[in-house]
């Protein structure tokens, strides 16, 4: 059964798609990441395609931090699968910290320090613990 | 820095919450101010219903204007319109870009036809060009090759018919020796003699002819077998025909020999010219047709493939038309949609330009200002019981008739919209 999936989610592997492609090599690591990220969140490989053939019209924020927190984190490790950080992939990390509205000035210390959580294969719970 | 810290976000929605409380405040206030103003009215106007008609109206129209020119009022009314009109805009840019993928897509095929229309104008003048390994004209050079083979198969069974009839019946005798090679009436003298001598003479051509049709089939195939083999069909033929003029050669020398001549062998038949002939006209006539329907085989086969490739071509330029169609129909759906959101757009358009009534804040103050009315009338104004009741039973009247005249008894929509600036 097709699970329905809000804008948000959607929105959400927009951005990681676009994150795959940020480096102009559409690794094959990243669209397994990517599907892996899909399979997490109950949403089978043909409904994936359908989010990234039929993109939604206006993209949405998460509402809570956490989860603001647990997609840019997603979109780090999309960035290091490859084991390395281009400056495509790093500018748009800061980008979308500032989409999701976090200060301008914390921004390149947010991306430094969520792409330092994957580098050290943090889990994404370990990763929220460090902010209490 | 603490992490916790770096994670903090901007919070503009905090602002927007000290603008509603302020705008509460407000709004408090006004309802309280209509509250005095109509019981100040009524008591000026000593609660007189005709008095109240003219305040109420007066009230309608300065909320009107008072809506019209509270600007951050109306831009939270129209808020909604606004967003419904961006959702609408970007609606729009996806169809556009829809349309001119599918206008890019249609041109594509349009080309494609183009070619293949092309292709099909030039395939006969130029088979090359498509991988067709064909000669220019096939058509040309089938029929000629047509025309050539017709003869030369009548002229193969006339002859041979002939010489078997010659070879292997004839006797001769003074009369025919002329005839020897050729008889005219051979075919009618070997019915004569009986129809199975006819069928006979009448069919061996067919093996002389089939013999051919062997060797163009062989010719076909490729590797040292198929030489061979095509060379030993050349060989039996030749053995066969130099069979018949041997035996030709010998009725005619049986025939023309005294008594001093030596018996009949090869090397007298090898040194006779009649010999010779029947060789050329059978044999290296027999070759010639091999020859001929050779090409006239493969000029029908060029003739076949271009007919081929028409074929496919065709299939293909209607696929393309149907695709094409598909397409233009497409197009024009998403055409329309283009319009009709436009149309949309423009109409959320004159919303957001022109102004909107929040009828139910409107109620409420009509409600304040008439309570402060009827209070006014019960409370300032000394009237016998009676004459009170019936001022506000027609005070009630002009209220409910005020509000019959707007249409804003029992409505289920809480805004009025006017779509201009009236």
């Amino acid at each position: 059964m097709e699970t329905t999936v809000n804008t948000e989610l959607k929105s959400h592997f927009l951005r990681l798609y676009q994150m795959a492609c940020a480096d102009e090599n559409f690794d094959i690591m990243e669209m397994k990441l990517l599907y892996r990220f899909a399979e997490e969140r109950g949403i089978d490989a043909q409904h994936l395609n359908n989010i990234l053939t039929n993109p939604v019209q206006k993209m949405e924020l998460p509402k809570s931090i956490e989860k603001r927190i647990e997609y840019l984190y997603d979109l780090a490790i999309m960035i290091w699968i490859d084991k390395e950080v281009t400056e495509d992939e790093y500018n748009l990390l800061k980008k979308y910290c500032r989409t999701f509205e976090f200060l301008s000035e914390n921004v390149a210390e947010i991306s430094e320090y969520l792409i330092d959580c994957a580098k050290k294969e943090k889990r994404l719970y370990e990763v929220l613990q460090s902010l209490n | 820095m603490e992490i916790k810290k770096l994670f903090a976000t901007r919070k503009p929605e905090q602002a927007d919450f000290v603008v509603s409380q302020d705008e509460e405040q407000d709004e408090q206030k006004v309802r309280v101010t209509y509250y005095q103003s109509g019981y100040g009215a009524a008591l000026k106007a000593m609660g007189n219903p005709l008095n109240f008609k003219a305040c109420l109206e007066n009230v309608y129209a300065s909320f009107e204007q008072q809506c019209r020119d509270q600007e951050i009022q109306q831009q939270k009314l129209k808020q909604p319109y606004i967003e419904e009109k961006n959702r609408k805009q970007s609606e729009l840019k996806i169809t556009e870009a829809a349309i001119s993928i599918f206008d890019e897509k249609r041109q594509q095929v349009t080309e494609k036809m183009n070619i293949a229309k092309h292709d099909l104008e030039n395939v006969k003048h130029q088979p090359e060009k498509y991988g067709l390994d064909s000669t220019k004209k096939p058509q040309a050079q089938f029929y000629i090759g047509l025309l050539l083979l017709v003869p030369i198969s009548i002229y193969l069974f006339v002859f041979y018919i002939s010489a078997t009839y010659s070879a292997f019946f004839k006797d001769f005798s003074n009369d025919s020796i002329s005839a020897a090679i050729f008889d005219a009436q051979a075919f009618n003298k070997a019915i004569q003699a009986g129809w199975l001598e006819g069928i006979l003479v009448l069919t061996i051509p067919s093996v002389f002819l089939g013999l051919g049709y062997i060797i163009h089939m062989v010719q076909k195939g490729k590797g040292i077998k198929n030489v061979l083999r095509l060379i030993a069909l050349f060989m039996v033929t030749f053995l066969f025909d130099g069979l018949l003029a041997y035996q030709i050669e010998k009725k005619i020398y049986e025939f023309n020999k005294t008594l001093d001549s030596s018996p009949y062998n090869l090397k007298i038949a090898l040194g006779e010219a009649e010999f010779w002939m029947i060789i050329f006209a059978g044999f290296v006539v027999y070759i010639i047709w091999g020859l001929v329907f050779d090409i006239t085989m493969k000029e029908h086969e060029n003739l076949d493939k271009i007919k081929g490739f028409i074929k496919t071509k065709l299939t293909e330029l209607q696929q393309l038309e149907v695709d094409k169609n598909e397409m233009t129909d497409e197009i024009n759906n998403l055409r329309k949609k283009s319009v009709e959101i436009t149309g949309k757009i423009s109409e959320l358009q004159t919303i957001i330009d022109g102004f909107i009534v929040n009828l139910k804040q409107y109620l409420l103050y009509h409600n304040q200002y008439k309570e402060g009315w009827f209070q006014a009338i019960t409370s300032e104004i000394a009237l016998a019981q009676v004459a009170q009741k019936k001022m506000l039973e027609e005070c009630e009247s002009v209220s409910n008739d005020h509000l019959q005249r707007l249409n804003l008894i029992n409505r289920d929509f809480q805004k009025i919209v006017y779509s201009n600036v009236s």
